[in-house]
């Protein structure tokens, strides 16, 4: 049949924006408050400032940035045409390539981006003072990690959904591409240390965490065997079956901590080590329906409620910040919580609140496969990284409210302080900072008021996040009883979700060297062979667990030695998949273009490298890995017995041995963006000389779908979408086929 | 008295259409939720079917979930720090 012809609706709206009065009037209203919020925060000298000018300035920041420089970057830059279809589109089969809700993609991959990075780094970077982290936040987000989200997740979307280090391949190189997949499996392993680190340090000698996060473990193992035999498919009743047994969990945990089981429960570091390498390992060769994919709702749940509830309290409790704006480490580099000054430490720091190269393995993958329409991965690329931004700068905001006293006590080393609180008040009395001072009293209030045996030295962020947490909420919800609780639930949802983290991590690691090591020994590509799975588990466990096993028994304190590594790492992704972005823009004709991933990638290289340089070259003991490692050697070959923070000659070569193993690290680091980066710019100036568009991605083919591009459908997009409906139903009645498919929601 | 119901009226519209409000925003949730875990998965995979390979039997809801969770194990999402 089919003889009478139905001409489809338009599939684009015009985007186009008519500035009428009100919308300008609204505009400047929204740059007015964002220039009031930020001179507050960087004139107020002295004075106590309150967390509401830090929202007003990130939102209002992020409101202008998302409407005027990410449209620019869509429209001018990347030129998104939804009259082109998206591999959702042309290649939909019902499974990943699926046609999805541009604000359902949005929920997705803001779960998938968001972790415990934006959550642990802004809290070690408020050493500094707020100032610093803030800019950097907001600042960097803007133009840099919400440009890199953006840009990749676009060029890997017009390449069906290749992932980064496919796209290093074809665009850079043989040699640049192998480099950057060594160097992502390099960063993988390191940053699972390092946050495999941050839950060890707010786990130990404390039962409470330690029974409420095991608990974790059956609580998933019931989820996977509900949605395996009892109900597949059924997510969100399991989950919210899940969320309640485990608030019983943080509940029961405060139970056993006061009981006679707590000795069962009190561990120390390097036993919880080896307990997470024993977990991580049979997680990574377990089925995934087990353990990873339960955890895996569970945290996203846990996640998205908690940043919700922080939210809400920051509003309605409108804390004041007790940090100043600068504290002396930020020109002094002698900072507790980690070495070095402002530039470059802070920008390696605060690594996923700004600019994260691990979100660009997401905005390539998974995501691309779901969008909808072009114009939507503003919406989705940079939308998501901007909330990303504001769980960091709520992360800040909670640090920065907390007594000082108490953060310098918890986030310098054992090593300073001698691990008691008469140590942690001595030494913080000592750091000669203007209002800063506390008491053994005081550490051991603050330490009781949580139910934890101690306070001092609790580095890694999560423990102050928490304390700050605790106060927030503590004071609208329970008041001063249910602080304890708050902290644990703080403690048992960042060590919830980094253990996803690490979960699935090492399941990607393990394929990732599979298929590397496949191209030598082709059997290791087949990855249902169980043999190849369980070695090459292994091999990405013990990297990450040996790494962990050194960072907790480090006499100079893990965290400040190792998270600079981790931060470094981060950045340099983060640098291979700007040089990528770079590189197709300057084979594709758009040099003019090129400096809007041009700009965030030179001055991710110049931060990182100089962290690198300065980690590997200064002669500053407590900045530099080699320094440190000459200073201990000659030490132990002068005969010395102890030296600084090592109290005997065991930990002396302990210091020897880690910084030989970070020292190396780093370098190998350096030397692989290197070669990314040398191999990025040859083709770039290749192809700019040759003046040919050299274009890898795949032909346009024409739209026959519609939908709104931003979080809200305009008017005229609403209308569109109403004359699609009555398109389809006058078709599908044409056809005769009378199935009516069941239809989604909205 | 018929004054009073005369002033009622409107206020019980109102209550109406905010309580109509409210169910709606809950169910749109509800939706937003199941969406964005995947829970309705198979409805689209379903409908996917009806739509463009009629003559392919969809497989039943067990059999999928079992077959998505498993896709997992060859290539598990990758979860930020």
């Amino acid at each position: 049949m089919g003889t009478v012809e139905l001409q489809p609706p338009p599939v684009e709206a015009e985007h186009k924006t008519r500035w009428t009065p009100p919308r300008v009037a609204v505009w400047v209203a929204i740059a007015l408050l964002g220039g009031i919020a930020w001179s507050v925060l960087a004139l107020g000298r002295g004075e106590h400032v309150n967390a509401v000018w830090f929202i007003f300035a990130a939102l209002s920041s992020y409101a202008i940035a998302y409407r005027f420089y990410a449209r620019f970057i869509v429209t001018k830059v990347l030129r998104a045409d939804d009259k082109r279809a998206t591999p959702a589109e042309r290649m939909e089969n019902g499974l990943d390539f699926t046609r999805t809700d541009r604000r359902v993609v949005y929920g997705h991959h803001f779960a998938a981006i968001a972790g415990a990075g934006p959550l642990v780094g802004p809290v070690l970077a408020a050493q500094m003072g707020y100032l610093p982290g803030t800019i950097w936040i907001i600042v960097g987000v803007i133009f840099a990690g919400a440009v890199q989200d953006l840009v990749v997740l676009f060029f890997s979307m017009r390449r069906n959904g290749r992932s980064l280090g496919q796209m290093a391949r074809d665009e850079i190189g043989p040699l640049g591409g192998v480099a950057a997949l060594i160097a992502v499996l390099a960063i993988m392993v390191i940053i699972l240390a390092v946050l495999a680190l941050v839950v060890v340090n707010s786990l130990a000698a404390s039962p409470w965490g330690v029974f409420s996060i095991a608990m974790t473990i059956p609580i998933a193992l019931f989820m996977g065997f509900y949605l395996r035999y009892l109900r597949p498919g059924r997510v969100s009743e399991v989950s919210l079956i899940g969320c309640a047994l485990l608030i019983l969990a943080i509940v029961a945990g405060g139970w056993v901590a006061d009981s006679a089981l707590a000795d069962v429960f009190t561990l120390d570091k390097v036993t919880l080590v080896w307990c997470l390498i024993i977990y991580g390992f049979l997680a990574s060769v377990l089925p995934v329906w087990m353990l990873l994919a339960p955890r895996d709702y569970l945290s996203t749940f846990m996640k998205v409620g908690t940043i919700a509830l922080l939210a809400l309290g920051i509003l309605i409790a409108m804390p004041a910040t007790t940090m100043p704006a600068f504290t002396d480490f930020a020109f002094n580099g002698k900072g507790p919580a980690f070495a070095g000054s402002m530039f470059p430490f802070v920008f390696i720091t605060i690594a996923c609140g700004a600019l994260s190269g691990f979100h660009a393995l997401i905005s390539s993958g998974t995501t691309p496969k779901m969008v909808e329409k072009e114009r939507q991965v503003k919406l989705i690329g940079y939308g998501g990284m901007l909330t990303e931004s504001f769980v960091a700068i709520m992360a800040l905001v909670a640090a920065c409210t907390i007594d000082q006293g108490l953060y310098f006590a918890m986030n310098s080393a054992a090593g300073m302080t001698g691990g008691t609180a008469e140590g942690a008040a001595t030494f913080v009395n000592g750091l000669g900072l203007a209002g800063v001072s506390t008491t053994p009293d005081a550490l051991n209030q603050a330490a009781a008021a949580v139910q934890e045996q101690t306070l001092v030295s609790r580095t890694g962020g999560a423990p102050t996040l928490a304390i700050g947490i605790s106060e927030i909420l503590g004071a609208i919800f329970g008041g001063a009883t249910a602080k304890a609780f708050w902290y644990h639930f703080a403690i048992m949802f960042e060590a919830l979700f980094i253990l996803t983290t690490v979960d699935a991590g090492t399941r990607v690691g393990r394929f990732m060297l599979q298929d590397t090591l496949g191209n030598v020994i082709p059997k290791f590509k087949d990855t249902s062979w169980k043999a190849g799975s369980i070695i090459a588990s292994a091999v990405i466990v013990a990297g990450w667990g040996s790494i962990l096993l050194m960072g907790v028994s480090d006499p100079l304190g893990g965290i400040n030695t190792l998270f600079p590594l981790f931060g470094i790492a981060n950045q340099l992704l983060a640098a291979v998949a700007l040089a990528v972005c770079v590189t197709i823009l300057c084979k594709t004709g758009r040099v003019r273009y090129a400096w809007v991933p041009g700009i965030p990638l030179v001055w991710d290289a110049v931060v990182t490298l100089t962290a690198s340089w300065q980690k590997i070259f200064s002669s500053e003991p407590s900045i530099g890995y080699w320094a440190q490692h000459q200073t201990y050697k000659a030490a132990i070959a002068a005969g010395k017995t102890s030296l600084g923070a090592a109290k005997d000659p065991d930990q002396m070569e302990q210091v020897v041995r880690n910084t030989f193993v970070q020292g190396t690290l780093s370098v190998i680091f350096a030397v692989l963006i290197i070669i990314v980066l040398v191999d990025a710019i040859r083709r770039s100036v290749s192809a700019i000389r040759s003046g040919r568009v050299n274009d890898t991605e795949h032909p346009a083919e024409p739209s026959r779908v519609f939908a709104p591009s931003g979080l809200f459908a305009t008017a005229e997009e609403k209308e569109l979408q109403q004359r699609w409906r009555d398109y389809e139903a006058a078709r599908s009645e044409l056809a005769g086929t009378g199935s009516s498919p069941a239809s989604a929601g909205s | 008295m018929n004054e009073k119901t005369g002033a009622a009226s409107p206020g019980l519209q109102r209550a109406g259409a905010a309580l109509r409000h409210t169910l709606r925003m809950i169910g749109w949730i509800g939706w937003y939720v199941k969406e964005v875990v995947g829970e309705n998965d198979y409805q689209h995979y379903v409908a996917h079917l009806r739509k463009h390979h009629p003559e392919v039997e969809p497989m039943s809801r067990r059999d999928f979930e079992r077959a998505k969770i498993d896709r997992m194990e060859a290539d598990p999402k990758s979860r930020c720090c």
